[in-house]
């Protein structure tokens, strides 16, 4: 009889275990993460050197400590139990995949085999195996596969990988289980026995005061060290631990943070040959990073040491941060070089420093721009971008009699000469020069518009155009347009593009009014603009017809 | 609200709270046991891309052993992984809806209780 099934069943037996395998496996990798971030947070503190404000609970916090411990190891003790019963099923697979690849091989040795086949449970009959090269393999999800005995063989050296990859993972996390038991053990011990919790109970002065003691030691260290150090050119050796922003500067920031570091350090050797403490360099190195970064940020800073000034870590580094930019004016205003000290700085010990800063400083800052409030000003006015671009919006106007329209316009007075403006366009729709929009506009509208000159009066004289509402952002373009033109001392212009208005086609300026005053420059101005944006393009914002 | 009628409240929250928690634990054990057919049907497929056309391919469907096409069992065991997938997927999101009405729940509970808590020292201390 065909034995087929005996032999499926034995891989179905194997499929089986396969099966359960999978099942098994994706939850034991799985769940040690959670466990270890609880533990890594109990753990942590338990070691750590931090002074506490003095408190009353110790022993509840111990005891509580004690508790999450033994519940930790509990915890890390089933999963590991866990995963030991994982890893022997493993291992029972893989010796099972290793005999059925004998067998497998030992198979098609012989056409038939003889053999007892068990019938039922409770007999057995002798029999025959035949096709010994056809073996029926489970792949899984109850799909079989015949193949030879060879191909077999490959699948089940497949299998026996999987099972290994399987076992070392599992390994692996019993040896993490294994770690965290051992480690909760130690506290656990170090809890009762000899080993105690170095804690620092101190108040809030205290802990400010070891801080200053803590700092002028260090810079007592790195003037020593620099000192020795410049004696030959070898690089000073590094800040303890650069300000906590520069850390935060990233890679690119921190690249040439270190570039300015060597660079200070050579400019140093060379000029100086006196202690710089590093700390100041640190500080330079801030100030530079800062120019490159954020002008305005180090200004505010500025401000802030100047206004605060307390014997604070952050602020002394403030402090110092701009006194090189005081020294700097003074230096750049009068070339004195005399320390400036603010008088905002309380720490004694870097006065001795910072003279010879001075010459570095006033060399590193030629090199490099200034840094001043001024200097920071942004270009007040606007870009007016070309005429092409989408930004600008034209808008027609004029100051036209015709009754107001129901325009969407929000601009007051806008209104009237915009639907005269259409009008005009459908009623005239080539002008092709200035001159024709004066033929097309100069007569009929005179009156309405007051206070906008701007289009077109021929007759009427020109009224002050200067807006009495500032408010209104609508109005700026004019006055800004104004106040470059006639240099009436408009406000000074938006730093934006003026908002969007409603559509027209017909432009928004006619320099025909504009022109009353500076007639000749006006129209020489208009012909040449209208072409191109040139460096007035304050000024010129004309758009064509 | 009085005490007694709190409580009763306290308690319907209780229970649905654990409905939920119910809910979930089905929900994520449902979804570890499509991870494990997920594998398994994965495997499945590997090892059909590797048998080549001579070969016979069987499925097994109740007690017997119906002869497929290798193409067509191919592609029925990507579909099944893809359905699969789909499946966990969609297990996911509800699992991750019902942990986040449990933790609404939870929240609710704790105020309840805590309201409870006042009452009772309110009437204390009346009494």
């Amino acid at each position: 009889m065909r034995v087929v099934w005996a032999f499926s069943r034995e891989e179905s037996g194997k499929g089986d275990s396969s099966f359960s395998l999978y099942q098994a496996a994706p939850r034991i990798t799985r769940e040690p993460r959670v466990r270890k971030v609880s533990s890594h947070q109990l753990i942590a503190p338990a070691g750590g050197l931090r002074p506490r404000p003095k408190s009353q609970d110790n022993p509840v916090v111990f005891s509580e400590n004690l508790a999450n411990l033994l519940e930790l190891k509990r915890v890390h003790q089933e999963r590991l139990e866990k995963v030991e019963d994982e890893l022997s099923k493993l291992q029972k697979y893989k010796k099972d995949y290793e005999h059925l690849l004998k067998r497998l091989k030992t198979l098609p040795d012989k056409i038939t085999h003889e053999v007892m086949v068990p019938l039922g449970t409770l007999a057995v009959v002798p029999g025959q195996l035949i096709h010994t090269n056809e073996v029926l393999v489970l792949l899984g999800d109850n799909w079989f596969a015949e193949r030879s005995a060879k191909q077999a063989i490959h699948i089940v050296r497949r299998r026996i990988k999987d099972c290994e990859d399987k076992i070392r993972s599992c390994e692996e996390t019993q040896r993490i289980h294994l770690g965290w038991l051992k480690e909760a053990e130690e506290v656990l011990q170090g809890e009762q026995g000899d080993q105690v919790e170095i804690i620092e109970e101190m108040t809030e002065e205290e802990y400010q005061r070891s801080q200053e003691e803590h700092r002028r030691r260090v810079k007592a260290q790195y003037t020593q060290l620099t000192e020795s150090s410049t004696c030959h050119p070898a690089s000073p050796p590094s800040p303890p631990s650069p300000p906590a922003y520069v850390e935060g500067l990233g890679e690119g920031g921190k690249r040439s943070y270190e570039d300015l570091m060597r660079r200070l350090d050579q400019l140093e050797v060379e000029e100086l040959g006196e202690g710089m403490e590093p700390l100041e360099e640190e500080d330079e190195e801030e100030e530079e990073e800062e120019e490159e970064d954020d002008e305005e940020e180090e200004e505010e800073d500025e401000d802030e040491a100047f206004s605060t000034g307390t014997a604070n870590d952050a602020n002394t580094e403030k402090a110092v941060t701009f006194k090189p930019r005081l020294r700097l004016h003074s230096a750049e205003a009068g070339g004195c070089v005399e320390e400036d000290r603010a008088p905002t700085d309380d720490t004694d010990d870097e006065s001795s420093s910072h003279g010879s800063e001075k010459p570095l400083f006033l060399r590193k800052h030629r090199l490099k721009r200034r840094v001043s409030w001024a200097d920071d000003a942004r270009p007040l006015y606007t870009i007016i971008p070309d005429d092409s671009s989408a930004d600008i919006h034209h808008i027609a106007y004029t100051s036209g009699s015709t009754a107001p329209s129901t325009l969407p316009l929000g601009v007051d007075g806008a209104v009237g000469p915009a639907a005269a403006v259409k009008e005009a366009a459908e009623y005239e729709g080539d002008i092709k020069s200035p001159s024709d929009i004066f033929k097309v506009f100069g007569q009929p509208f005179s009156q309405s518009f007051d206070d906008k000159d701007a289009v077109l009066s021929s007759s009427p004289p020109i009224k002050s155009i200067l807006k009495k509402s500032m408010s209104l952002p609508a109005d700026a373009p004019y006055q800004m347009w104004r106040g470059g033109r006639g240099g009436r001392g408009g406000p000074p212009p938006p730093p934006s593009p003026p908002p969007k208005r409603s559509l027209s086609f017909k432009p928004a300026f006619s320099y025909r009014v504009l022109e009353r005053k500076g007639a000749a420059a006006a129209a020489a101005t208009t012909t040449t603009t209208t072409a191109s944006t040139t460096s007035a393009t304050k000024i010129s914002k004309v758009s064509r017809l | 609200m009085g005490p007694g009628a709190l409580q009763k409240k306290l308690e319907e929250e209780v229970e649905a709270y654990k409905k939920i928690q119910k809910d979930i634990s089905k929900t994520s054990g449902l979804r570890t046991q499509l991870d494990v057919q997920l594998n398994e049907n994965k495997v499945v497929k590997e090892e059909l891309d590797l048998i080549n056309e001579e070969n016979v391919v069987y499925k097994l469907i109740g007690p017997a052993l119906i002869r497929q096409d290798l193409e067509e069992a191919r592609q029925n065991v990507s579909k099944r992984v893809d359905y699969i997938q789909q499946e966990i997927k969609r297990h996911g999101n509800t699992i991750e809806k019902l942990e986040k009405e449990a933790e609404a729940k939870r929240e609710n509970i704790a105020k309840h209780q805590q309201q409870l808590q006042q009452m009772m020292m309110k009437q204390a201390a009346n009494t």
